[in-house]
């Protein structure tokens, strides 16, 4: 007997759609990748893919948030992203923190897209991982955050470990205190230059 | 002004009214500000405005000897056109005595963060900490001695995304005890013979070249050349931020003593990549260097002939291992040559903008492929991080510890 | 052979145009451009400054491509116009492709 798993499952249903370049599932509260498949070739490096599924989750989060100020009942449903090249539709599943994301072509059918996605949402949620309190922590989260927006990402950890005075090894283990926590949700939104970061403090 | 630029051509320095004045871009201007003023527990600001101030300071009173400036209008005239000349912007003093207002324009900082990081996130602070810092030693060096005046940016282009910032300038409550500049600080007595790098590139044809250039700032006070926004800056500027600033490091908490000089090696790497990949890019680069190179090695050889020209003291690649390694000599770099004026003997090596410098020349030839001509943008520097397979940099001798001259050694991690 | 034009956002936010001439212009020619629009022409070696109050061109006599970065784009727009001119009277028509 074949042991289906969230990857067989984005296999089956993308299979014979044409100008697919990538497939995930993802999930919104830490940015990870749950699945995937790359058929760009050397069109998306592994990091690349990565980051595709923290800024999908920026963009469900916005997209939330976005909804629930048009109508606080609402349950925000897709979003539709991308550039005259490439097409990204993002999909939640419903009632959990998942969701799948196709990046196309931007001459791809988007009918047939929709129509594989609702396939992949109803047989990939059985197959879900539980979802546990505290996978990644909320000083992990900030930290990451600060890499996808803060100017020079390759060094933006060391930047807050000056700019907080938290020393740089317990920053990237994410091991802080509630009132460091604090501290360095300011020192991000102090190199963005905003007062509000879209993470809430515990 | 260009009479008062003297080249000291046996050390490769420059000095403009008896201060070593150096070119650096807004990249690394930028980076390394920004490492001084990012911790919020110690006054970096501080530090980066009564620098500032104490370095000008002692430029400004050498100038208005030299030139034998008597009255305040003259010497306000003076450097305002000082400040535009080394490539800051535009100042419009407004000031008596007492002290008054000064619009600042086209500032190279604030605009330079404008172009650099203004899309990408908002400033809530003002930038402009050399001006206010530059102000303060005009009216310091035009009415009285250096420590009288205090400034303070009011407003600021950074943040109001307008069309100019201003400065106040105020006499001191009482006047603050500040250090002159070391000016030239300890050179070296005589340049070492360094051997010829097997290398087609005329490092000296190279300096000549660039040092006739009239490098200076338009009409707004900027220097546009080479593709990149330069100023010619005080060498002691960057010296003293950058060493008090590590001062206060130790002081405070020693264990972040290693991350600040992470930054500001890394702010050498950042202007290396950027300056040069720009310089390299540029069609200065392709008339003066472009029929000297021959081979991959002779682009690094090319980088340290033009870096050479810029101020920076002695720069020569001893030897250059395609692709793999390179050995780099620095006699009488500006680094060291502050810091042996100013501070004893060091235990570790301690030109951090060089350490930083040298790997990054190896990584934008052999990893950033810089003859391809990429866009260099953050993208690009980003994606040459996340490759891997960059080049790390160690000083193995120190002039500031003892050693005859300073040299480095870069290699693939 | 026909100029290529080509915008290019420089360091530090300004755009400048980059100019192929599908030649090396020659020192009398760039002085002459100078002169017609009230700017100076300074030569170092190979290096070559067209100096105007709004700007410069930098151009080489060893190189067919000159970089341009005038504030005002009607001089611009006047002095590519020129350059166009110049290498028509040497070639074939030009093309430009902004």
């Amino acid at each position: 007997m074949v042991v289906r798993t969230l990857k067989s499952v984005l296999e089956q249903h993308i299979a014979g759609l044409p100008g697919v370049l990538a497939v995930l599932i993802g999930r919104m509260t830490d940015g990870a990748t749950i699945a995937e498949i790359n058929y760009s070739g050397t069109h998306l490096e592994k990091d690349s893919l990565g980051s595709l599924a923290a800024y999908a989750s920026d963009l469900l989060r916005a997209n939330n948030r976005l909804c629930q100020v048009v109508d606080a009942a609402s349950e925000a449903d897709y979003l539709l992203a991308g550039s005259a090249e490439v097409r990204l539709v993002i999909k939640a599943f419903s009632k959990t923190p998942y969701f799948v994301l196709f990046l196309t072509k931007g001459s791809t059918n988007l009918k047939l897209v929709f129509e594989r996605i609702k396939a992949i949402l109803a047989d990939g949620k059985p197959l879900l991982p539980p979802v546990q309190d505290n996978t990644t922590s909320v000083a992990q989260l900030l930290l990451s955050y600060a890499r996808r927006y803060a100017p020079d990402p390759n060094f933006v950890a060391l930047r807050l470990s000056l700019k907080t005075g938290l020393h740089r090894e317990r920053l990237e283990k994410g091991q802080l205190d509630e009132r460091e926590v604090r501290i360095l949700y300011k020192g991000v939104a102090d190199i963005l230059g905003v007062e509000r970061l879209p993470i809430p403090l515990p | 002004m260009f009479e008062h630029l003297y080249i000291d051509r046996p050390r490769k320095l420059v000095a403009f009214f008896s201060e070593p004045v150096i070119f650096h871009c807004h990249h690394y201007n930028l980076f390394l500000q920004q490492t001084i003023e990012d911790p919020d527990w110690i006054d970096g600001v501080s530090i980066l405005q009564t620098s500032a101030q104490e370095i000008f300071y002692s430029l400004l009173a050498n100038a208005f000897k030299r030139l034998g400036l008597q009255t305040a209008a003259e010497r306000l005239a003076t450097a305002a056109h000082i400040f535009s000349f080394l490539g800051f912007g535009r100042l419009n003093f407004e000031v008596t005595e007492e002290g008054g207002e000064v619009e600042l324009t086209h500032s190279h900082y604030a605009e330079g963060w404008l172009g650099k990081y203004g899309e990408q996130v908002n400033r809530t602070k003002p930038i402009d900490h050399l001006a206010v810092g530059y102000v303060a030693a005009a009216l310091d060096a035009t009415f009285a001695a250096l420590g009288t005046y205090v400034a303070e940016e009011t407003s600021c282009v950074a943040v109001t995304r307008q069309d100019h910032c201003i400065i106040q300038v105020t006499k001191a409550a009482v006047p603050r005890s500040l250090t002159p500049s070391p000016q030239m600080g300890k050179l070296i007595d005589q340049p070492v013979p360094f051997p010829k790098g097997d290398t087609s590139v005329d490092y000296e044809a190279v300096n000549e070249a660039l040092w006739g250039l009239p490098l200076e700032g338009d009409t707004n006070g900027q220097i546009r050349a080479f593709n990149v926004l330069l100023t010619r800056m005080p060498a002691n500027y960057y010296n003293r931020i950058q060493y008090r600033f590590l001062d206060e490091l130790q002081k405070v908490d020693p264990q972040l003593l290693e991350v600040g000089q992470a930054l500001i090696r890394e702010s050498g790497h950042v202007c290396v990549f950027y300056t040069f990949g720009n310089i390299m890019e540029s069609l200065e680069w392709e008339t003066v260097v472009g029929p000297m190179l021959n081979t991959d090695t002779d682009w690094i050889h090319g980088g340290y002939a033009v870096a050479s020209s810029l101020g920076w003291g002695r720069w020569q690649a001893l030897e250059v291992v395609s692709n793999e390694s390179c050995r780099v000599a620095i006699d009488g770099n500006y680094e060291a040559n502050y810091f042996l004026a100013s501070y004893p003997p060091a235990a570790q090596p301690a030109c951090y903008f060089a350490q930083g410098a040298v790997p990054a020349m190896m990584n934008i030839v052999y990893n950033g492929h810089i003859e391809r001509k990429p866009v260099l943008d953050e993208a690009f520097y980003n994606r040459l991080f996340q490759r891997g397979g960059v080049f790390q940099g160690v000083e193995v001798k120190a002039r500031e510890k003892g050693d005859p001259w300073c040299e480095f050694y870069a290699q693939r991690l | 052979m026909p100029i290529q034009l080509s915008k290019r956002r420089e360091c530090g936010g300004t755009w400048v145009v980059d100019v192929d001439l599908g030649r090396s212009p020659t020192g009398e020619e760039l002085t002459t451009v100078a002169q017609r629009y009230g700017g100076r022409c300074r030569q170092f070696q190979q290096l070559i400054w067209l100096d105007f109050p709004s700007g410069r061109i930098t151009a080489s006599l060893r190189l067919s491509r000159l970089t341009i970065r005038l504030e005002d784009k009607t001089l611009e727009a006047a002095i590519i116009a020129e350059l166009q001119q110049l290498v028509e009277a040497n070639g074939p028509a030009c093309a430009v492709d902004l």
